[in-house]
This record gives C-alpha cells, structure tokens and sequence, in this order.
C-alpha cells in the first residue's frame, strides 16, 4: 500500500501544475507569435488557446505516466516559471495597445 | 507512477472514470438531449406547436417587444427569428434582475401566453455546458475539467485496450454479464471514439476565452473586450444618455439582406433599447454551413443608415468558429442531428458500462474483504444512471401536469419544475442507497412508467396523440419526441424484467452462503 501523499502531490501537480503551464505556454505564444510573424494578435489569442487544450492533455497523460515525482514536480515548476515569466516580460517590455 | 505506461494509465482510466463518471454521464446525457433541444422546446411549450411561418413577416410586429425593452431601460433586446425547428419569434430583455423571453408568433405578431418552463433550451442546454451553478463561473470549470478528463479516457482507453481492433469485431452477448460488460463497454468506445475526442475537445474550445483568460488579458490592453471587438470586428458606442426613437425594422432587415444576395436573416440585437445612439445589429441566417458564415450588419437605430458591415473571420477564428459550429450544430441536417444523437446515447452507454464493469469485476473480492467500494459506487452509479434519467422524465411528465400560471410556495411554474427534477435527482440516490438490492429493477420501472406517463399526459392535455402528430408535418418534432419516450419505456421495462429474472435466477450471496452450510451439514 502505497501512501496517500505521493498521489496527492501528483494529483496538484498535474491537474493544477498542467494548467498553469499550458496557460502559460498559451499567454507566450499570444504574446510572442506576432512579435515573430505576421500573424495578428486575436488570431495568434485564438492558435494559442486552441493549442493549450492540447498541451494541457498531454501533460496530464505525462503527469499520471511519470514515475519519478521529483522530476514531474521540477519539471513543471521550471516550465511555468519560464513560459510565465517570458510572457508578462515580453507584454511588459512591448506594451500592447 | 506504476512499473508500465500502461499500468499507469490503466490506474488513470479507472479512477477519473470512478470519480468522475457520473458528472460526465450528467454532461452527456444532457447534450444528447440538446441536439433535440427546440423539438423538446415546443413538446413541452404547445402554444408554441404553430405551422410554419409564411415568409412575408412584417419586422414591425418585435415594435412592441421592443418598446418594453427600452421602457425597462434593459441594456440590450434580442429577437431570433422563426426558423424550421422554431416557428415562431423569440424576444428577450432584462428588467432590473429579471431575465424576460417573450415568444411572439409570427403570423400575428400577438404575443404567446408564457410558457411558463425552461424547457430544452433554458434548462437541459445549459445544464449541458455550466450545470446552471454561475457563481464564479464555478459550473463552466466544472464541466471543464471533466471535458479534460474525457479527453484524457479517451487516450488512457486506447492504451490499457491491447487488442482494439479484435474487441471492436466482438460481442459476446451470451457469455456471462461481465465480459458482455466488458464487450458493450469496448464496441461503444472504439465505434465513438472519434465523436467522444471531438466533442469533448470542441466543447472545451467554444469556450477558450473562459478557460484561459490570461491569454487575451496579456495581449491586450484593454482585456477581453478589446480582444472581442478586434477578434470579431465587433461595432461598439457608448450610450448617448439622451431618449431615441426606433426607425423601420423592415427598412434594416431589406438593406442587410440586400447585402447578402437577398439572404434570410437569423437575428436581432439591440444594444441600448430607447437610447439616442442605440443601433442594431443583424445577423445572416447561416444554416447552410458548419461554422454559420458570421456576415453582420450594424445600422443606426433612429436613421435606420448602414453604420458598419462584417463578413467571414479572419482564417484561425473561422477554424475556431469551425469546431465550434462541429459542436453546437445549429446547421441544417436532420441526418446528422441524428448522428449525434446516436453518438451522444452511445456515450452515455460507454460511461455506464465503464462503471457496472467496475462494479462486477469487484463485488466478489470486495465482499470477502469487507470492503464498502463497491456499496458507494454503485449508489453513484445509480443515482448517476438511471436517477437523473427519471428525473429528465419527471421535469417532462410535470410540465404536461402543471396548469399555467400555476405556482407554489412562492415559486413559479418554471421553478417548480426544475424542483421537481432536482427533488426525484436527489431521490434517487437515496434510494440506491437505502435499497441497494433492488434499486435496478425498481429506477428501471420507474423510468418505464414516467416515459410512459409523459406520453399519455402530452395526449391528454394537448388533444397530440401520435396518430395526429405524425400526420401533421409541424408536428413531426412532438411525434419524434412521444416515440422517443416510448421507445426508452420499452428499453427500462425490458431491463427491469430481465434484471428480475436474473435475481430470481442466481441468488444472492448470503443465501448460497446459507445452502453452502446447509449443504455441509447433511
């Protein structure tokens, strides 16, 4: 019997955890594409927050299929912190309108 | 987590199925019922069963809705007009808190007495997308969230399944219950399996700016509405503040279908009903295609002059309004409404076999070890199951029992029945648990007489029997509905008898226990 923990911690972490990092990754994305392309900014909103569906499934499947917690944890820590913290720095550096 | 991947999402699939299965039962079988949602409309709204509309429709005839609108100062007024499925007008506003519907019918512009229900629309649907909890947007989440874990049975089942392609060619209908189970469980799954990924998946996509606000919040200055106006070339302008007339409705409607090659229109809206800078804003009937065509006029309320015109989306929103038109299906399809009919029943069926394998493959071993699971999750499933099945039918036989105008305890006739389907819900589950053994067969009855109820009770109020329903073509929708009831009648009351058979046939455990004995002592 395993205790009830563990399963606790990767509950959060891949429910909770996933969507914060698909969210993430999605604001990136909104705020990035157009810097890069020539995509508009509403249609680079809708690609990026089709996509986070996506994302976020694949990170729950991964979530529940890991068998190291530790990496699971760090892993997703270190992408939120990432894909956050490069969105709000990119829609800080160039405002939007 | 476990030694495999597919030992791992074995244990994903069985427990966001346990823990989850009876809240997407809710959701499917609640959109099930939505693809037939104007049908049940009008099977439990009769002053609405009118023949269809004749095309030459006087605009002139939403004036007075409109002028109730503006005199309750409401910041908007909607009317959608009468379509195939809906022939008649439906007007909207608010007063004060109040939500008002005002059906009119189109023929005399006279309005409709009130229907006094929420009917498929009002209650089924949005039960379907937000289970009507709007705290915090708090049913939206809910929903979301077991959108996402569909999704993620839908790819944990393709996994713990080795042998999909053989199990989707078997059916083992003699073999014992739970290898025939475990058969019907499979065939649903696989055969859907497409249906059950996209519906999930466009569901959570009509609703991206609900899900992940961050993004659109981040990238625009003014937040979701800035994004709204740029994303679909959304007219706005602020109240004037000062009093407004209307000008002619059939004057607008003539110029925006002119801009459309004589197209019919679907709807109106008002922002600012009785306003000095209050405009309307048409909307093109887009029946004919998936993701509907988005063409829209915006016309000066008082001049009636031609403010501002969109058409189409730009190429990643018309995908977006694609997978949603996937979902929401308002095109024009009798074929394929059927289809997802089908699918949407089958995956009502895919859950409930997913939790009655459950329970067969652990009532043995968790009996020996005393363990009270299998009592818990079978009066979930229960309740899950067939209880808000009855509970559907109840809030249908109730509506055809309660006059209009009828109310009780300060609660109106809507209200009352939306309290009846949630007093038989709660029902239910208490009895799955207080009679857990023979709970099956009685809900299984029960479900047979409320379908039954509700057919000879739409018969006797309504004077629509089937034989005039089906004779009639505007009638064809109540007749679809009757025969659908009857047909579950007949499924419940075919369940309800085998089950007892079958509890006749083998014996519950305690007394094989007592015969074992009984057995050893002669």
């Amino acid at each position: 019997m395993r205790g009830a923990v563990p399963i606790i911690v990767r509950l959060i972490a891949a429910i909770g955890g996933g969507y914060v990092v698909s969210a993430g990754l999605a604001a990136f994305a909104a705020v990035g594409l157009p810097m890069v392309s020539s995509l508009p900014r509403s249609e680079a909103v809708v690609l990026a927050s089709m996509l986070a569906f996506l994302v976020y499934l694949a990170v729950l499947i991964w979530g529940f299929a890991e068998r190291r917690l530790v990496r699971l944890c760090g892993l997703l820590s270190v992408t939120a912190a990432a894909s956050w913290g490069s969105a709000l720095g990119l829609a800080r550096l160039f405002p939007p309108g | 987590m476990e030694p495999t991947f597919r030992a791992s999402l074995n244990w994903l699939h069985t427990w966001a199925g346990v823990v989850l299965g009876g809240l997407l039962f809710a959701i499917f079988w609640m959109g099930t019922l939505s693809v037939f949602d104007r049908e049940i409309d009008r099977w439990m709204a009769p002053m609405t069963r009118l023949p269809v509309a004749e095309p030459a429709f006087s605009y002139e005839k939403l004036r007075s809705a409109y002028d109730a609108a503006a005199a309750a100062k409401s910041p908007s007024w909607f009317a959608t007009l009468p379509t195939e499925r809906e022939p008649f007008v439906r007007t909207s506003w608010r007063e004060r808190q109040d939500f008002i519907v005002r059906l009119l019918d189109p023929a005399t512009g006279e309005a409709l007495p009130d229907p006094g229900t929420w009917a498929g629309t009002r209650f089924l649907f949005p039960f379907h997308y937000m289970l009507h909890v709007k705290l915090w947007q708090l049913g939206y989440w809910i929903v979301g969230v077991a959108a996402m874990a569909m999704m993620a049975l839908c790819v944990s089942g393709v996994v713990v399944h080795r042998k999909i392609f053989v199990d989707f060619f078997t059916f083992r209908a003699e073999k014992q219950s739970r290898r025939l189970l475990l058969d019907l469980h499979n065939v649903t799954g696989v055969l859907g399996l497409p249906f059950y990924f996209v519906i999930s998946l466009s569901g959570l996509i009509i609703f991206f700016a609900v899900y992940f606000p961050g993004t659109a919040q981040l990238a625009y200055d003014g937040g979701q509405r800035a994004f709204t106006r740029d994303a679909y070339g959304q007219y706005e302008r602020p109240k004037a503040g000062q009093p407004g007339t209307l000008g002619s409705l059939d004057a607008m409607v003539a110029e925006a279908r002119a801009l459309w090659g004589g197209a019919p229109v679907r709807y109106l809206f008002v922002r600012n009903p009785g306003d000095a800078a209050a405009y309307v804003q048409i909307g093109r009937l887009g029946e004919d295609r998936v993701a509907g065509n988005g063409d829209v006029a915006f016309f000066d309320a008082g001049t009636g002059a031609l403010l501002h015109q969109r058409s189409g989306y730009k190429p990643v929103m018309g995908v977006q309004q694609f997978i949603s038109g996937l979902h929401l299906m308002q095109f024009r399809h009798w074929v394929l409404r059927w289809v997802y009919f089908g699918l949407g029943m089958a995956g009502c069926v895919l859950i409930a076999t997913g939790y009655l394998f459950w329970l067969e493959s652990r009532r043995k071993k968790h009996a020996q070890l005393g363990l009270r699971g299998v009592r818990i999750v079978e009066g979930l499933t229960l309740g899950s199951v067939t209880g808000i099945l009855a509970a559907t039918l109840a809030f249908f036989a109730v509506n055809r029992l309660l006059p209009l105008e009828s109310s009780f305890l300060g609660q109106d006739r809507a209200a009352l029945e939306i309290w009846t389907f949630c007093l038989v819900w709660l029902a239910s589950f208490a009895h799955a648990w207080l009679r857990p053994r023979r709970a099956w067969i009685e809900q299984c009855w029960t479900l047979a007489a409320l379908a039954t109820a509700a057919v000879l009770l739409n018969w006797l109020t309504t004077g629509d029997h089937l034989a005039r329903s089906l004779s009639q073509g505007h009638l064809w929708s109540i007749a679809g509905i009757d025969l659908l009831l009857l047909a579950g009648a007949a499924m419940a009351a075919l369940s309800a008898r085998r089950l007892q058979r079958r509890a006749v046939a083998l014996p519950d455990s305690r007394q094989l226990a007592v015969r074992a004995s009984q057995a050893a002592a002669e």
